[in-house]
């Protein structure tokens, strides 16, 4: 090649260089995540997000449904081999903003994929891409709505008002900082998202067994009203909503007691694990279940970390026993068997022998199953002055766990506060360790005459729990609630 | 003397001429000079001396020679009839000014430079072998403070110029590794996150390093986007002007060790004070029988485990290097090869890395020449995890109750798990494995055309591949609770292509305008393949990969990608080599942005005067050279996600069985380049012949559009969303001063630095506070990264001394409340805090600023005494002004675990009226005595004598039978003293790269001293 050519041939290739164009080359999309231009393209997105916010409620729920539950009642206390500062301060009534627990991020985190759900799959609808699919577009739609009724139901029974965040942040220059409303207004989101649920419809069931008792359904539904009903002192409506869900072969009571039963659990203690009873906690979906958030350890490792709350005191678990509660058992209730080991040890979600605590801490969080519903309705039945009825449901639940029932002597010339307190100790018996005491004692008002004894509780403003200082550091416009200023 | 002359290759006779020998030396020491030019003036027949400094030239008798050699001044002789002629040349510091550095897609000499650069060749790079590219460069180059992280092995450093201008994590400067901007993002430790960082600059052979060039202000626009932070610009060596080939051995032997221990409780002092601990919170005396049995066969020791932790470390490095060139530099080469064995001082780790390197030139035809050049290293590291969990083996050393027995008493076996719960340290280091297997490779072809006179056309293709493998396996033995054993696995490769095309055009007009022109183009493509898969329940610790889980928790594939396309052009101007004008402008396009924010802008415009160049100056004979400079420049940042701007919805495993995708990021169109305008003045001076030189520079920059990842309200849903927001400032001034004492037998060089930087925070969105986390703050006003907390004024020696208010007529006392209006009221022993607002109630509304952890200023001095063959050289390290968090102490002291505590408990309070400053020990801390405050707020200011080399030359007579040219023996002190008053294990200490979270000690890896013996040969 002659120097000339090269010479040539360079300043061709130096023209190209520098004439061509690569806008193209700046246009990179990602190809192993989606993004908001690819994404709500097609239904089963929709519906794969839906899933999604489920894993978030995953999240949310273990194993902090226990601290807020029971954390600050009677139901447990400190395991002194396990000394966690954070179950100490919710112990000993000594709450504060530091605290890990006080954060709410993880149920807003479901809440804005909700409204991601929602948002987009009406979009999605209007394009015309649900054609055909109204069902699909019902049920992911009335999941979205249950969800995000949880989540703020069950936030503003311990923050009290809350920021209401019903659109999805789509842009990063929107506004992030929302104050908080009232309660008033957050129960009419409460209620507005249940009656959107409701009006889908969001299915009954599903496909699977497993599915209808671990995503939200009508009968979820009606459970989370009756709950939101007991909470605003509307029993009318909780009857109404508690009746739907009586009515629905899909709940029945597991079994327990059996009097045709020669077993003697005393002798082999670990014979309960078959029942269905015990299962309902162990194996999960069971038929008295209304909805629980399903934990898999086969599917990723996913763990509702129980263990580190309840168990063998020997492994450190936070809690062990109250001795107010195991007091609360006669000897016939084999549910004192089923929640508690000899040494206070709380074993209510673990099967008695061979459980193995590597593998097998993915149990279920029971959110609502027929006997909560029973008797929140016996509440019901009994502010609304059919004491009868209330104690029927009562005796319903005793009898099952092989308790004695009430005798009408017994109740009798019991005013309506006795026989709720009556009421709450049957719900202690039958609920304990499943994140309902505390809630319980505050929507009673019985929390400070039950607590006060035990941690000092004396004021009503300390019911509510203090907003996390993360949270009022980034968000001026929120207010810490007024006892922990 | 007749071998080497036949040995000389290049050094041809003409034997039918007249020939000339002789040798060249130095004149003031006398060595012999190698490769010096000897040239018969008006021909184009010339000879070098060869590694003896002799040379042999046929020539005409009468004929005139010219004598060069670099740092020398020139000779032009008058052979005559002679046919030996020894010549004694004088070295020249001035011309020193006629040093070449590289300013990016392309070199100046260092008198025609207008911009803010420093620059170190390899002499000045430490000679001990331990070190990497980051502590090579520390306290050398003022404006560029380097801390390291941890004293790990390839430890990530805060590498900052002229202070933090941007706050995203990886605000680190440019890197340019012959000509290929190189991936310099520090990586973490693996899918456990330790908070510990290591630096793909470990991944450079120091040896092989020819010469470090910092681009510290504006001028630093051509290359763009990504130089806001400064470009580093490293040139490795090569073969050029080696003539015949050179062979270097080095080998490097060191022990380490740990340069202090913290001080912890020994056994009867902790369970006095765990006694307290827990009488104080529960009234009840404890029954912990490991505490209160002190005769307890498992319970009996007195450990400092940090003892136990802690060894003496044997650490190894051989390096060797061949050069060579044929005689015209047509051809040259440089091959190298390391191996670098390093144990670090944790017991059962082990660090080994190798490296190899090779660069040929090689000229085609008279137009066309050519460049290959490759580097590869491997490491291997087996690590512990250090930070503040309970699997870190630096921080279980300090924590671990000292009463445990590590082994048992009976059988003698290692106890796992100490008292059934705590992992024991020595059984963290044997047991669990945390590994980094990395490779990396990375080099450029380019090709040159001489096309006209004066003008070059390049065009280089450049890669940077690496592969990171990293495993962290935490067996059944040392997890309480149930938990379950783990296997984490991240594969990382790393890759990315550039191409960048540059025309080059020179001209001189008249002989009194110089022009150079440049223009050019550039391409590059990132590409990121991440693999995560974590296992679980692995049944022993035989196999410990992922194949060996039950259950695999996580897999993901996360493939990234992102582009930058530029065009630059640059254009330099000077008259006479007075007056000197320099503009650059650089267009970038960036995949990172949306289509309208896609392209940035960047130029900028310098000048310089030398006025040493001027007639009236010349009377001022004492000045040897005198320089003004001014530039201002823009210059952008782009590190913010691959896709920030278009959000991001990824899987999140399964439910039920169903795929589960959620969101968690947010898009932002509307995110662009980080800006930052720059603007400088400097003057370089030289006295005495250039026997002392002094540089100074003052600069303010201004950073507009942070790019960050803002933390928002839980409320979202997210925990941060990608914007630009807010603006900072950097002002300083800078000063080295470098002097040649004596100039006799008896040498000695110093060098001094100091730069001092302000940085401001300007404006914040809303101009709210911004925390990217519990101890630093953004506040406009004040420094970036500010500790905030609580201000400690005592501790209350008695419970009545505890008043807010009391009443003047009824004398009833109203008392300072924790936390809000019902919260606890303070007694005895707590401790006194600033109420800011005065409102009786302490809480957040008290908090303030509580320290800084920026230094006011930093620097070096490095001296340099040779006397015959002895050379010793020093470097003195510091930085004034800085705070450091000691969080480390805090989590010891304030932990509501059992665990060991600081000696600061010796002085707690006890009961009603000590005075002291450290409060009553309450298990669990009820009364957040222990919250962020001052109490932890620390100087860490020091002085550190960072490195002192003794070398031996051994004489050349000694050599010659061993045919070696050139033999050192050296024996080096790395970090032999530091002072300064902070009492963690190091001051110089981050665990963050982030300019908004930096000085926090978190426990990271301690710093190490060796003492190292060397030997260097030339073959």
């Amino acid at each position: 090649m002659k120097r000339k050519d090269y010479k040539i041939y360079s300043l061709i290739l130096i023209t190209l260089i520098f004439l061509s164009s690569c806008k193209k080359a700046l246009e990179i999309d990602p190809t192993t995540s989606y993004s908001s231009s690819n994404f709500w393209t097609e239904t089963p997105q929709a519906t794969a997000a839906l899933y999604g916010a489920y894993t978030l409620l995953q999240g949310a729920m273990a194993p902090e449904f226990v601290l807020y539950g029971e954390g600050r009642a009677d139901n447990v206390v400190i395991n002194p081999l396990a000394l966690s500062s954070q179950t100490l301060n919710l112990l000993t009534n000594n709450l504060n903003s530091s605290l890990p627990i006080t954060s709410w991020n993880g149920f807003y985190q479901v809440v804005n994929q909700s409204n991601l759900i929602l948002k987009n799959t009406l979009e999605m609808k209007a394009k015309g891409l649900y054609l055909g699919k109204d069902a699909e577009y019902a049920s992911v739609r009335g999941q979205a709505y249950a969800m995000r009724a949880f989540c703020y139901f069950y936030m503003t029974r311990i923050w009290g008002k809350l920021p209401l965040v019903t659109q999805p942040l789509l842009d990063a220059n929107q506004n992030v900082t929302i104050a908080r409303s009232d309660t008033t207004a957050v129960y009419t989101q409460i209620q507005s998202d249940l009656d959107s649920a409701s009006v889908m419809p969001i299915p009954a069931a599903y496909s699977t067994s497993s599915a209808t008792r671990a995503q939200f359904t009508l009968g979820a539904v009606n459970a989370l009203y009756t709950d939101f009903y007991m909470w605003r002192r509307q029993y009318r409506n909780a009857l109404a909503a508690s009746q739907k869900i009586l009515s629905n072969s899909t709940y029945a009571l597991a079994s327990l007691y059996s009097a045709s039963s020669t077993v003697d659990y005393n002798v082999n203690p670990a014979l309960i694990d078959n029942t269905a009873y015990a299962q309902m906690f162990t194996k999960g979906f069971s038929t008295e279940s209304i909805f629980e958030v399903d934990y898999n350890f086969a599917e990723r490792a996913t763990r509702s970390f129980l263990i580190t709350v309840y168990g063998d005191l020997g492994f450190q678990p936070f809690f062990k026993a109250s001795g107010y509660l195991s007091s609360k058992f006669t000897s016939t209730d084999l549910r004192s068997k089923i929640n508690f080991d000899t040494n206070s040890g709380i074993v209510k979600y673990f099967e008695k022998s061979g459980f193995v605590r590597g593998t097998q801490d993915d149990k279920n969080v029971i959110v609502y199953r027929l006997a909560d519903i029973l008797l929140l309705r016996a509440e019901a039945l009994n502010k609304t002055g059919d004491v009868p009825g209330a104690m029927t449901i009562v005796n319903q639940i005793r009898t099952r766990a092989g308790a004695v029932a009430y005798t009408e002597a017994a109740y009798a010339g019991l005013s309506t506060d006795q026989i709720e307190d009556l009421i709450l100790d049957e719900r202690a018996r039958e609920l304990c360790y499943e994140g309902k005491r505390w809630f319980d004692l505050v929507r009673t008002g019985k929390a400070i005459k039950v607590l006060q004894p035990i941690n000092g509780l004396s004021q009503t403003e300390n019911y509510l729990w203090p907003i996390s200082l993360t949270e009022i550091r980034l968000n001026p416009l929120l207010d810490q609630n007024s006892y922990y200023q | 003397m007749v071998v080497f002359s036949m040995l000389s290759t290049f050094a041809q006779v003409n034997p039918t001429q007249g020939t000339l020998t002789g040798q060249v030396t130095d004149a003031k020491t006398n060595e012999t000079l190698i490769g010096v030019s000897i040239r018969v003036e008006g021909t184009d027949k010339g000879t070098a001396t060869d590694k003896n400094g002799n040379f042999s030239l046929g020539l005409n008798p009468g004929a005139v020679i010219l004598v060069s050699y670099i740092g020398y001044q020139n000779q032009r002789l008058n052979v005559g009839d002679r046919k030996r002629l020894d010549i004694k040349l004088a070295p020249s510091a001035q011309q020193l000014s006629e040093v070449t550095i590289n300013v990016g897609y392309g070199t100046q000499k260092i008198k025609e430079v207008t911009g803010a650069v420093g620059s170190i060749t390899a002499k000045q790079m430490d000679n001990h072998a331990l070190g990497d590219v980051n502590t090579s460069l520390q306290g050398k180059i003022a404006g560029l403070q380097i801390t390291s992280n941890s004293g790990e092995p390839g430890a990530g450093a805060t590498v900052r110029i002229r202070g933090a201008s941007s706050i995203n994590g990886s605000s680190q400067p440019l890197y340019i590794v012959d000509g290929v901007p190189i991936n310099s993002d520090t990586y973490g430790g693996g899918l456990v996150d330790d908070a510990s960082t290591f630096s793909p600059l470990a991944d450079l052979n120091p040896q092989d390093i020819e010469s470090i060039e910092v681009l510290k202000d504006g001028t630093a626009s051509i290359y763009g986007s990504r130089a806001s932070n400064g470009v580093i610009i490293i040139t490795t060596k090569s073969g050029k002007n080696a003539k015949k080939p050179e062979i270097q051995f080095s080998a490097n032997g060191s022990v380490a060790n740990i340069t202090r221990k913290i001080g912890v409780l020994d056994a009867p002092q902790f369970r006095s004070a765990f006694m307290d601990a827990v009488y104080n919170f529960t009234g009840a005396q404890t029954t912990k029988v490991s505490v209160i049995d002190s005769l307890h066969p498992y319970y009996s020791k007195s450990n400092n485990w940090q003892d136990l932790m802690y060894r003496s470390a044997l650490q190894y490095k051989a390096d060797v290097s061949i050069k060579g060139a044929s005689k015209d530099n047509n051809m040259n080469y440089f091959i190298s090869a390391g191996y670098k064995d390093i144990n670090p001082i944790i017991i059962d780790t082990k660090f080994k890395q190798t490296y190899a390197s090779a660069k040929v030139y090689y000229t085609v035809n008279k137009a066309i020449s050519g460049n290959t050049n490759f580097n590869v290293s491997t490491n291997d590291y087996n690590r512990i995890l250090s930070g503040l969990s309970n699997q870190s083996a630096i921080y279980q050393a300090l924590s671990t109750m000292p009463v445990y027995s590590p082994y048992d008493p009976i059988n003698g076996q290692l106890i796992p798990l100490l008292e059934g719960s705590k992992p024991n340290p020595i059984a963290i280091a044997d047991l669990a494995a945390n590994k980094i297997n990395r490779w990396r490779m990375f080099g450029n072809q380019d090709f040159r055309v001489k096309i006209a006179t004066g003008l070059e056309f390049k065009t280089t293709l450049g890669f940077d591949y690496s592969n990171t493998e990293e495993t962290n396996f935490t067996p059944q033995a040392l997890l309480p609770q149930g938990q379950i054993s783990s296997s984490y696995l991240t594969t990382g490769k790393n890759y990315s292509f550039i191409n960048e095309n540059t025309l080059n055009y020179r001209r001189t007009i008249n002989k009194n305008h110089n022009l150079t022109f440049l223009l050019g183009q550039s391409y590059q493509k990132f590409t990121d393949n991440n693999v995560n898969v974590i296992g679980r329940g692995l049944i022993d610790a035989t196999i410990t990969s992922i194949n060996g889980t039950s259950v695999v928790s996580l897999y993901n594939q996360n493939i990234e990608e992102h582009s930058l396309l530029s065009y630059f052009a640059r254009a330099n101007y000077d008259y006479k080599g007075k007056y000197l004008f320099s503009a650059v402008m650089r267009a970038d396009g960036s995949s990172r942005f949306g289509a309208d924010n896609r392209f940035g802008y960047f130029p900028s415009f310098s000048a310089g005067w030398r006025l040493s160049q001027e007639d009236w100056f010349k009377q001022l004979s004492f000045i040897s050279d005198a320089k003004i400079r001014g530039s201002y420049g823009v210059t952008g940042n782009q590190s913010i996600g691959n896709y920030a701007w278009q959000g991001a919805l990824n899987t999140n495993g399964t439910y039920l069985g169903n795929v589960a995708i959620v969101s968690n990021g947010v898009p932002n169109a509307s995110l662009k380049w980080e800006t930052t305008k720059q603007s400088n003045i400097g003057l370089d001076l030289a006295f005495l012949q250039d026997r002392i030189r002094f540089t100074a520079d003052a600069y303010l920059k201004k950073t507009t559009g942070l790019l960050f990842d803002v933390a928002v309200p839980g409320t979202t849903g997210y925990a941060t969303v990608p914007a630009n927001f807010g603006s900072l400032e950097n002002k300083g001034l800078e000063f080295t001063l470098s002097t040649v004492n004596l100039d006799r037998e008896f040498k000695w060089n110093s060098t001094f630095t100091l730069s001092l930087n302000r940085n401001r925070v300007l404006a914040l969105p809303g101009n709210q506070d911004y925390r990217p986390n519990i101890y630093n703050m953004a506040r406009v006003g004040e420094t970036a990264g500010v500790f905030y907390g609580l201000k400690a004024l005592g501790v209350y020696a008695y419970d009545t001394d505890n008043v807010y208010q009391r009443n003047a007529t009824t004398g009833a006392v109203i008392p300072y409340r924790q936390g809000s209006a019902n919260g606890a009221i303070y007694k005895g022993g707590d401790v006194i805090w600033e109420d800011v607002n005065g409102d009786g109630i302490i809480n957040d509304a008290d908090l303030q600023v509580i320290g800084d952890p920026n230094p006011d200023f930093t620097g070096g001095f490095q001296n340099e005494f040779s006397y015959k063959n002895f050379s010793l050289t020093t470097l003195i390290t510091y930085s004034f002004g800085n705070d450091v968090f000691n969080e480390v102490k805090r989590n010891l002291d304030a932990s509501p675990y059992d665990q060991n505590l600081t000696t600061d408990q010796l002085r707690r309070w006890r009961k009603q009226g000590d005075v002291t400053d450290v409060p009553r020990l309450v298990k669990t801390d009820p009364m957040l005595n222990y919250a962020i405050s001052n109490r932890f707020v620390e100087d860490g200011s020091f002085i550190r004598l960072q490195n002192v080399a003794l070398n031996y030359r051994i004489p050349a007579k000694m050599l010659n039978r061993f045919k070696i040219s050139n033999a050192t023996v050296g024996f080096s002190v790395v970090n032999l003293l530091t002072f300064g008053a902070y009492t963690g294990y190091d001051p110089e200490v981050s665990s963050s790269t982030n300019a908004l979270a930096v000085g926090v000690d978190r426990g990271s890896f301690p710093r190490t001293r060796t003492y190292n013996l060397s030997l260097n040969l030339s073959l």
